[in-house]
């Protein structure tokens, strides 16, 4: 039986090829099997205000494309981190690009994290190993899920 | 006051495995607030054994650490900018939270990266830090083995892109 560590995360990435390297990493490297993908900056936003209005999970990390079509992940990171429901939730950014400008501006619209794309699978495996070594590992997280909050609330 | 620690081995322009980007062995400067020594210490000996090249700043108030973000604006050379701040939470003064209210409201100092490092394990103070924008929340251990591997988690996590973010 495979192990998965019990964790949300939501892929915004609008190429196809990119969508199949990262499920396959996260799935080959047993942190989740299931992430939530959405192919742009105005899909994710539509997802996490239904999650917020339904009381349902919200995830507990977004991996996040830079250049997509229409709202791209600046935009998308900025409303996310004006947002004060969605704005404890960290967004890691994941691109093509390790242009000095791109890195500053996600720092400054508060992104936790900066991965360059690998070409290939392999490398892919390794940078989500760090990934997760990181945030689900050494890293202490908000709960988002309302039912855990409820349930850890009674805990005697 | 500023101390500094030059740490560890050089890796010069090599692609260390699972590196979230090519780490060309810039030297990262590190801005410790922590108010204890031994965990000063503790953390100091953990990122002397990273594989990257780094300045640890350490300073021990949220006070200290704004006034050090401050003397940078004029003085560089000195007070190099951080590509990251690993911080306490409980210290005497204004504190950690002090501090990260302080820096994100700043529009100079909003893009450092502030990891949480502290003994507390509370679910509010791990919920105001994220609130609060901290790029991380991690516990300390009584181990310095055990811390040893966290700190080389962080450090392959954060140090090729803090080499960046303090050019």
């Amino acid at each position: 039986m495979e192990y998965y560590k019990a964790v949300t995360i939501m892929l915004v990435e609008d190429d196809p090829g990119d969508q199949k390297l990262i499920k396959t990493s996260l799935r080959e490297q047993h942190i989740t099997n299931t992430p939530v993908v959405v192919g742009s900056g105005e899909e994710a936003l539509e997802y996490l205000h239904k999650t917020k209005s339904e009381e349902t999970i919200l995830p507990d990390l977004i991996l996040l494309d830079l250049n997509m079509p229409g709202m791209g992940g600046r935009e998308f990171l900025r409303q996310v981190k004006a947002d004060t429901e969605l704005e404890s939730i960290p967004v890691v950014v994941l691109t093509t690009s390790d242009a000095d400008r791109d890195i500053l501006e996600s720092f400054r619209l508060q992104a936790a994290g900066y991965i360059k794309k690998p070409v290939n699978l392999p490398e892919f495996q390794d940078v989500i190993q760090t990934l997760s070594d990181y945030w689900f590992t050494i890293c202490k997280r908000v709960v988002h899920d309302p039912v855990k909050q409820y349930s850890e609330s009674f805990t005697c | 006051m500023a101390t500094v620690d030059r740490g560890s081995q050089l890796a010069n322009g090599i692609v260390l495995k699972g590196c979230i980007m090519k780490y060309e062995g810039k030297m990262v400067h590190v801005l410790l607030v922590e108010n204890d020594l031994g965990d000063q210490k503790l953390i100091r000996t953990a990122i002397m054994h990273t594989d990257y090249m780094v300045n640890l700043h350490v300073v021990s108030s949220a006070e200290e650490a704004i006034e050090y973000l401050q003397k940078g604006l004029v003085d560089l050379r000195n007070y190099p900018k951080p590509g990251l701040v690993l911080l306490d939470l409980n210290m005497p003064g204004m504190g950690g939270k002090g501090f990260l209210k302080v820096a994100k409201a700043d529009n100079n100092f909003c893009s450092i990266p502030v990891v949480i490092v502290t003994s507390s394990d509370l679910q509010s103070d791990i919920d105001d830090c994220y609130q609060m924008h901290a790029a991380g929340y991690i516990q300390k251990t009584a181990s310095p083995q055990e811390f040893d591997q966290i700190i080389q988690k962080l450090a392959r996590y954060w140090f090729p892109v803090s080499a960046v973010l303090n050019s």
